[in-house]
């Protein structure tokens, strides 16, 4: 009995999967030809469809930008409140700041001031600077070292 | 000993990139009347194909679903490889099988179950019968039972309704057996000797009354 119920359900599939594969590869105007003598009208199909269309690329689109601008909100409010997920180490926040300014060499002399090297920045100095190349969204465009 | 000397390396070629979302507009636009004919009959016979498993979604939710996965680059359109139109009837024709594939695993799923009250008869001296009386084997799921033997009575009084209709047709029963048999166009013109016309003809009248029978029952 089962079988014999499968056998229905596949000799309905195979015939729409043979009917379908004939729409697939008619000849346009072979198609156009049917679709007037089924009563449909090809030029309100084609309107039709291209405005489903339109619609979906539209509603795509402004999803799209919605999300950017929710993020770009979110990002905004991180910078504001000053939330910024640091390393929790004062090496790898040392790390972090000697990987930004090799990466972004032109934001040195900024760092650099008073004849001060690198090495002589305290911790809390980087911390600092590494909030304002957040803030300045440096962080976004470079390539940051894993925290160990 | 010899070495043999190593062929050159060619160039490494650029990567094909997919399409961006504005040659995906201009190929929307560029749509011809045979083409937007050919998406929708597609996604109608898919909606059709797939049934219940459809789950109330309609083939314009197909096509609508088919152009959002190539937006959102779900499935990635080359175009320098194929037509935007036969790349969309291929989405078109994944997801169908995806949703039923979907329906398969998830047969016990609330989401495909018709309600009883939906199923249950009045006789002619006003008694309900619920469509679980009568079924007594434990290791169906009795609602499941019953819309699985809807469907495939549904299914077959489908398949005899299009036979019928072509009782008188020789060559259409030809190519409706074929198609059973699980053959395409070329391979049943050559089984049976037909013309490229005679088969073309005969299409365009199984492609008719399939088209309306299918859309008598969906009432469409």
């Amino acid at each position: 009995m089962a079988a014999k119920a499968r056998n229905q359900a596949e000799r309905f599939a195979r015939i729409l999967d043979g009917f379908c594969e004939d729409i697939r590869t008619a000849p346009a105007e072979e198609l156009l030809q049917s679709a007037h003598e089924a009563g449909r009208d090809p030029v309100m199909t084609n309107t039709r469809v291209k405005s489903l269309l339109r619609s979906t690329f539209k509603a795509y689109q402004q999803k799209a930008l919605r999300e950017a601008r929710q993020e770009y909100e979110r990002e905004l409010v991180n910078i504001s409140e000053g939330n910024f997920d640091l390393p929790k180490t004062a090496q790898g926040r040392r790390n972090w700041f000697v990987a930004a300014l090799a990466q972004a060499p032109q934001l040195l002399p900024a760092f650099t001031l008073q004849n001060r090297e690198l090495t002589d920045l305290s911790d809390e100095d980087i911390e600092c600077h590494l909030r304002k190349l957040a803030q300045l969204g440096v962080f976004k465009a470079i390539r940051l070292p894993e925290e160990e | 000993m010899k070495v043999k000397p190593k062929p050159p390396c060619a160039a490494p070629q650029p990567q094909p990139q997919p399409a961006a979302r504005g040659e995906i507009d201009q190929a929307i636009e560029a749509l011809t009347e045979a083409d937007t004919e050919r998406i929708e009959q597609t996604a109608l016979n898919r909606i059709y194909r797939i049934g219940r498993a459809a789950n109330g979604r309609s083939h314009d939710d197909l096509i609508q679903e088919a152009l959002t996965r190539i937006l959102d680059g779900t499935r990635q359109w080359h175009k320098d490889r194929v037509l935007f139109q036969d790349f969309l009837i291929g989405a078109i024709y994944s997801i169908a099988s995806e949703w039923a594939g979907r329906r398969e695993r998830n047969a016990e799923d609330p989401e495909y179950a018709a309600l009883e009250s939906a199923l249950s008869k009045t006789d002619e001296d006003g008694k309900t019968t619920s469509p679980f009386d009568g079924l007594h084997d434990p290791t169906v799921n009795p609602e499941q039972g019953l819309i699985t033997a809807e469907e495939e009575g549904e299914k077959r009084a489908l398949v005899e309704e299009i036979l019928a209709g072509f009782k008188d047709d020789e060559k259409a029963s030809i190519i409706l057996m074929g198609f059973e048999d699980g053959m395409e166009g070329p391979e049943i013109r050559a089984e049976f000797q037909m013309s490229e016309k005679e088969y073309r003809t005969t299409m365009r009248r199984i492609r008719w009354r399939v088209g309306k029978l299918m859309g008598e029952h969906h009432g469409s």
